[in-house]
């Protein structure tokens, strides 16, 4: 605990660290609140109000349907955040796993495991999030499993380098000597020295997810109507872009906010903590995080 | 004469050189090339030689933390190199390692309270009451006091974090220890701290060691007999004072002479060896030293001399003897 709040303390020493650290919270509470701060329904149709712009009535104004812009940006930011999040859980776990297992055990398991992530890695991303949900149906549970499959490879490899990295300390071979098992060691003594990376890594990831998230709904794979997204949003809004511009600036500032935060937030993370690292648990971020 | 525990028959540890696109193994390095000595109960063996002549390899070897190539090790009547990967585990309670550098040795994510307890963990079923003790015990041995029980590695200093690291390899009990080079790491005045540390723990939990060094300083002041290793081969071994005060091999007569004198007043002659140690991927056919010894004879480049005994328990490999 002390050294979060420790973290926290540098971080925020720091301009950009201030502007990502001050703006994930404010994405947090926007993502809970969400109910509370929306003013109307997301699916409520104002007929007689159709395409106004924004007004005291409707901060954001109201799209072609009537429905009330800020409401569904408001909770096209949860969205977001939840496919985020959910995403990255499971591109980090399916890394995690097969980055250990491959960095531990090397030769042919390593082989096997990394020529498959080569495979998914050689497919741009959005691409295979695409292949991926027209194969499963479009719906936000697959959106959440494709576009974590596509991250896994990332994960796996910085996984993977960090435990080979840390392998090689004298630690691990004083383990060995004191008779541990593989798995003991696995999880007594790499996983803890190689989450550093690892929670910077997810950091960065999710920017990425919300960012694919949109883009997918966008091209309609990804949420499904009647529930906002910023990239479906977009996507509806296209024809009325020239006669109420509103609908689509709105989600587009905040998709620009909640990338640029996220992103500040984790490139400072991984700035400050990288030398604690340093001086701890050897040489692993000169080697990835340079 | 005492029990021998450890028994080390023509070690061979051999690492395969890997090169090409689909890694062929196109060569070896011999590490440890043959070697065999023998280490009674309660006593100190020490191997001594310059980097990369094997020493640490031989060590690790014993304990198969590196696999041999093959040879024969037994240790307390049993042959170490037929367990199986599970009775090699369960062994390791008795047969431990003390590491060179305690700033690398030591998982700086966990209390040395964690870290003293992971042994016995291992090994034992202990209640939590029972660890405690044990770990209490240990801790007033290597003269840590009991407050700094939950603190991580990096708040102690070198010699500190040197008694933890030997707290958890003796905190099983062990009667074998290997030591490679524990003091190196450290300041001068440092090392006889923990010299003495290992001289104490060793009459009183009646320990014996192999202890690795390049100081020859410390290897007489600790050891009961000597091996002196050159190119993965031991080239001189016997009791501690034959050893120093009567070198016969050229190799050991260079290595005394370089060490300091505690006089410096008298003159002393340095024997200088030129050029460099032969490459282990490609050990010449004679004598090794051949190429850097003053008293080479022609029969040296030709004959890779075998240990001869020369009188009791002092053994060279020389042609000249």
């Amino acid at each position: 605990m002390k050294t979060i709040i420790g973290i926290i303390k540098e971080l925020i020493k720091d301009p950009m660290g201030k502007i990502g650290f001050i703006g994930v919270l404010v994405i947090i509470i926007l993502s809970v609140l969400a109910p509370i701060i929306a003013p109307y329904d997301v699916t409520e149709m104002f007929t007689q109000d159709k395409l106004t712009g924004p007004s005291s009535q409707y901060f954001f104004g109201t799209d072609n349907f009537g429905r009330d812009v800020f409401s569904r940006v408001i909770f096209g930011a949860k969205v977001s955040l939840r496919v985020g999040i959910i995403s990255v859980g499971i591109a980090a776990s399916f890394g995690l796993i097969f980055g250990v297992v491959a960095g531990y055990f090397e030769g042919k398991v390593d082989n096997i495991i990394m020529r498959f992530m080569d495979i998914l890695f050689a497919f741009p991303s959005i691409l295979l999030a695409l292949f991926i949900v027209s194969v499963l149906g479009p719906s936000i549970t697959n959106t959440m499993i494709a576009i974590g499959i596509v991250n896994t490879p990332v994960f796996t490899r910085t996984v993977r380098a960090s435990v080979i990295s840390v392998k090689s300390m004298e630690y691990i071979v004083s383990a060995t000597s004191i008779g541990l098992k593989p798995k003991n060691i696995i999880i007594r003594h790499i996983i803890p020295n190689i989450l550093a990376p690892f929670t910077v890594q997810a950091t960065l990831a999710l920017s990425g997810a919300i960012l694919t998230e949109a883009s997918m709904s966008f091209l309609g794979l990804g949420i499904q109507p009647p529930d906002p997204s910023w990239g479906s949003m977009l996507n509806e809004s296209r024809k009325y872009m020239e006669t109420s511009p509103w609908l689509v600036i709105f989600p587009a500032i905040f998709h620009y906010f909640y990338h640029t935060v996220i992103q500040y937030f984790g490139r400072q993370l991984k700035r400050r903590i990288g030398p604690k690292i340093k001086a701890v648990g050897g040489d692993l971020w000169k080697i990835y995080w340079k | 004469m005492s029990k021998i525990l450890v028994e080390v028959e023509n070690l061979k540890t051999y690492f395969p050189v890997k090169s090409g696109v689909f890694k062929k193994t196109t060569a070896y390095v011999h590490a440890v090339d043959g070697i065999s000595f023998k280490v009674n109960e309660q006593e100190t063996f020490a191997l001594v030689g310059e980097s990369g002549c094997g020493k640490s390899t031989t060590g690790r070897s014993i304990l198969r933390i590196i696999e041999p190539t093959s040879g024969k090790i037994t240790f307390d009547g049993d042959d170490v190199l037929k367990l199986s990967k599970d009775e090699m585990r369960e062994k390791r309670k008795d047969m431990q390692l003390i590491f060179q550098n305690p700033y690398s040795s030591l998982n700086p994510r966990m209390t040395v309270k964690k870290l003293l307890e992971e042994p016995l963990k291992t090994h034992f079923k202990m209640s939590q009451k029972e660890m405690d003790e044990q770990v209490l015990w240990i801790m007033d041995k290597v003269g840590l006091s009991n407050d700094q029980l939950e603190r991580y590695p990096h708040q102690f200093s070198g010699g500190q974090r040197q008694r933890i690291s030997i707290a958890r390899a003796i905190i099983s009990k062990p009667k074998f220890v290997v030591a490679d080079e524990p003091v190196s790491a450290l300041d001068v005045s440092i090392q006889s701290q923990i010299l003495n540390l290992l001289i104490e723990l060793q009459k009183e939990l009646k320990l014996t060691y192999v202890f690795i060094s390049h100081d020859l300083n410390v290897v007489r002041h600790i050891s009961n007999s000597v091996a002196v290793m050159y190119l993965g081969k031991i080239v001189e071994k016997g009791l501690t004072e034959e050893i120093f005060e009567n070198p016969m091999h050229p190799y050991t007569q260079a290595l005394l002479s370089a060490v300091p004198s505690k006089d410096p007043l008298k003159k002393k002659k340095r024997i200088i060896l030129k050029g460099d140690v032969p490459s282990p991927i490609n050990p010449p056919k004679g004598c090794p030293l051949y190429l850097r010894c003053e008293k080479a004879m022609d029969i040296c480049k030709e004959n890779n001399p075998l240990l001869k005994t020369m009188d009791g328990t002092h053994e060279t490999a020389c042609h000249l003897y």
